[in-house]
C-alpha cells in the first residue's frame, strides 16, 4: 500500500482558513539583459519599440502615398456648391407635389385619382431623398413655379391635367439631367440618376393618360426646357 | 524499509512535480514561439485548400476599368439590344403595334450607340460596334432558345424586350453615376431616361392603363398573368432600380414550370476593357 502524498500546511490560524505562501521563483528562466548596451535607451521599453514602429509607418504610409498616382476624388457626401442646387431641386419637387395635390383638390376623382396620388407621393419622397442627403429640411417649395403653374393642375379635366403632369415631368427629368453635369459628388449623383429615370417613366404614362401615346416621337423624346436653378429664388 | 521507499517515491516526485513540469512545457512552448517568429519562409500558401485532382487555377489579367471601358460596354449593350431584337422581328410572332415599337427602338438603340461611339472616342478610347460577348453567349442566346421552342412566344418576347430596356437603362443609370467625363454622364442619363420611357411605353402599349402602377411601388406583391408569368408596369419602383431582373420565359418543364432567367447589369466580368479586340 502506498503512502498517500504529504500536503505540508504552514500553520493554522485561528479563522481556520489556510495561510498562502509565497514561493520564491527563483531567478527568472530568461536572462532579458541585452548582450551589448544599445547606443539609444529608448529603443529598449516598449514605449520606446511603439514610437519606433509608429513611426517606420508613416514613413511607409507616405512613401506609399506618394508612389500612386494622383486622382481628382470623387466626394461622396455633397459639397457646399452641391447643396446649393439639391435645396433648388428639392424646392422644385416640393412644388411639383403640391400641384399635383390642387388636381386631387379640384376633384381628380377615381383610378386617375390613384394615379396622381402615386405620382405626389413620388416628388414627395425625391425632396425628401434630396433633402436627407444634403442635411436641411424638405419643407419649402418654389412658390414661384408653384404660382405659374397652379392654374394649369388646379382642374378636374383628366386629359388636360395630365397634359399639364406630362410637360411637368419632362421639364423636371430635363432639370435633373442637366444638373447631372454640375454636381461634383458621387450622392448627388446617384440621387439624380435614380429620379430621373422614374420622371421619364411617369411622363409616359401621362402621355397615355392626356391621349397621345400614339405619337411615339412626343413620347419617348418629347420637347422639354430645363428649369433654370441657378438663381436664388429657385 | 518501507519507509525508505516512501523517502525515494517522493523524492522523485519532487523532481517531477506539478510546478516543473508547467516551468518546462512553458518553457519549451516559449521557446518553440522563439524560433517560429525568428524564422524565414514561413508565408506558405494562402490559397483555400482544394481537395481531389483540380486543375491550377489561372488567375485572370487585371484591367483597369476607366470612361472607355464604361462607354465601351454600354455601347456593348445597346448592340446586343438590336441584336436580340432583330432576333424577335426575325421570328414574326409579335403584334403589328409592339413590331412598330419595336422597330422603333432599334432605330433609337442604334442612335444611342452611335452616341456613345463617339463619346468613347472624346475620352481617348476606341468606340464599341459589336455586341456584348458575356451577354450574348450567356443571356440572349439562351433566351432566344427558350422563345424559339415557347408555347407562348409573343408574351414571352413581350416580356423580354421589356426586361433589355429595363437592364439598358439600369446600365446607364449606373454608368452615369461613375462617368468622370461630364457629357458622359449627361448622356448616359439621357440614354437612361430614354431607355426607361421606351419599357414604359411597351408596357402601356400591350397593358393599357392596368400597366400603369406597379404594387411593388407600395410594398405589395407583384400579381402574375394567366399562365403564372409576373405582369409588366411602367412604373415599377419609386426610384430607379438598378437590381436584377428576372425573366421567365420558354415552354414549360413536366411539372408546368418555365426557366428563370436573371439579368444583372455589367459587372467585371462582362465589361468591354480596353484590351478587348472587337468580335464583329
Amino acid at each position: 500500500m502506498n503512502d498517500p502524498a504529504t500536503l505540508e500546511l504552514l500553520g493554522r490560524p485561528p479563522s481556520g482558513k489556510a495561510v498562502v505562501r509565497m514561493t520564491p521563483k527563483g531567478h527568472p528562466l530568461v536572462d532579458l539583459d541585452t548582450a551589448e548596451p544599445t547606443t539609444s535607451p529608448s529603443m529598449t521599453s516598449r514605449r520606446g519599440l511603439l514610437g519606433a514602429l509608429g513611426a517606420a509607418g508613416l514613413a511607409s504610409a507616405a512613401a506609399l502615398a506618394i508612389s500612386r498616382p494622383v486622382t481628382a476624388a470623387v466626394p461622396v457626401s455633397p459639397t457646399d456648391s452641391d447643396k446649393a442646387l439639391l435645396e433648388a431641386a428639392m424646392r422644385v419637387e416640393l412644388t411639383a407635389r403640391d400641384l399635383y395635390e390642387e388636381g386631387l383638390r379640384a376633384g381628380i376623382v377615381g383610378e386617375m385619382a390613384e394615379l396622381v396620388t402615386v405620382l405626389a407621393e413620388n416628388h414627395e419622397a425625391y425632396a425628401d431623398a434630396i433633402a436627407g442627403a444634403a442635411g436641411f429640411s424638405a419643407d419649402t417649395r418654389n412658390d414661384e413655379l408653384f404660382d405659374e403653374l397652379q392654374v394649369q393642375f388646379a382642374i378636374s379635366n383628366v386629359e388636360e391635367f395630365a397634359r399639364a403632369g406630362w410637360e411637368l415631368e419632362n421639364t423636371l427629368a430635363a432639370t435633373h439631367t442637366e444638373l447631372m453635369d454640375r454636381y461634383e459628388s458621387a450622392d448627388a449623383r446617384t440621387l439624380t440618376a435614380s429620379i430621373v429615370v422614374v420622371e421619364g417613366r411617369m411622363g409616359v404614362v401621362l402621355a397615355d393618360v392626356a391621349g397621345f401615346a400614339d405619337n411615339l416621337g412626343r413620347v419617348l423624346d418629347p420637347p422639354s426646357q430645363a428649369l433654370d436653378l441657378s438663381g436664388s429664388d429657385v | 524499509m518501507a519507509a525508505e521507499a516512501a523517502h525515494t517515491r517522493n523524492t522523485e516526485r519532487r523532481t517531477l512535480g506539478r510546478r516543473d513540469a508547467l516551468k518546462v512545457g512553458g518553457l519549451s512552448l516559449s521557446l518553440a514561439a522563439v524560433a517560429a517568429a525568428c524564422g524565414e519562409d514561413r508565408g506558405g500558401d494562402t490559397a483555400p485548400g482544394r481537395v481531389g485532382n483540380a486543375p491550377v487555377i489561372t488567375e485572370p489579367p487585371s484591367y483597369a476599368v476607366d470612361d472607355a471601358v464604361l462607354l465601351r460596354t454600354a455601347s456593348s449593350l445597346e448592340h446586343t439590344a438590336i441584336n436580340a431584337y432583330r432576333q424577335m422581328l426575325a421570328l414574326g410572332a409579335l403584334d403589328d403595334s409592339v413590331e412598330s415599337l419595336i422597330t422603333e427602338f432599334v432605330d433609337n438603340h442604334q442612335a444611342v450607340a452611335d452616341e456613345l461611339a463617339g463619346l468613347t472616342t472624346d475620352v481617348g478610347g476606341e468606340a464599341w460596334n459589336c455586341v456584348n460577348p458575356w451577354y450574348m453567349e450567356r443571356t440572349i442566346a439562351p433566351l432566344m432558345a427558350a422563345v424559339v421552342s415557347s408555347d407562348n412566344q409573343t408574351i414571352d418576347m413581350f416580356n423580354i424586350a421589356v426586361a433589355l430596356e429595363n437592364l439598358a437603362a439600369s446600365t446607364h443609370q449606373a454608368f452615369s453615376i461613375r462617368l468622370d467625363d461630364a457629357p458622359a454622364r449627361v448622356a448616359t442619363l439621357s440614354a437612361a431616361k430614354l431607355e426607361s420611357r421606351q419599357s414604359s411605353a411597351l408596357v402601356i402599349n400591350v397593358r393599357g392603363v392596368e400597366g400603369y402602377v406597379s404594387p411593388a411601388i407600395n410594398n405589395e406583391e407583384v400579381p402574375r398573368d394567366a399562365v403564372g408569368l409576373p405582369q409588366q408596369f411602367a412604373l415599377t419602383h419609386r426610384f430607379g432600380s438598378i437590381g436584377q431582373v428576372d425573366i421567365i420565359a420558354g415552354p414549360p418543364d413536366e411539372n408546368g414550370v418555365r426557366e428563370t432567367f436573371t439579368i444583372q447589369i455589367p459587372a467585371e466580368n462582362s465589361y468591354i476593357y480596353n484590351e478587348l479586340d472587337p468580335v464583329c
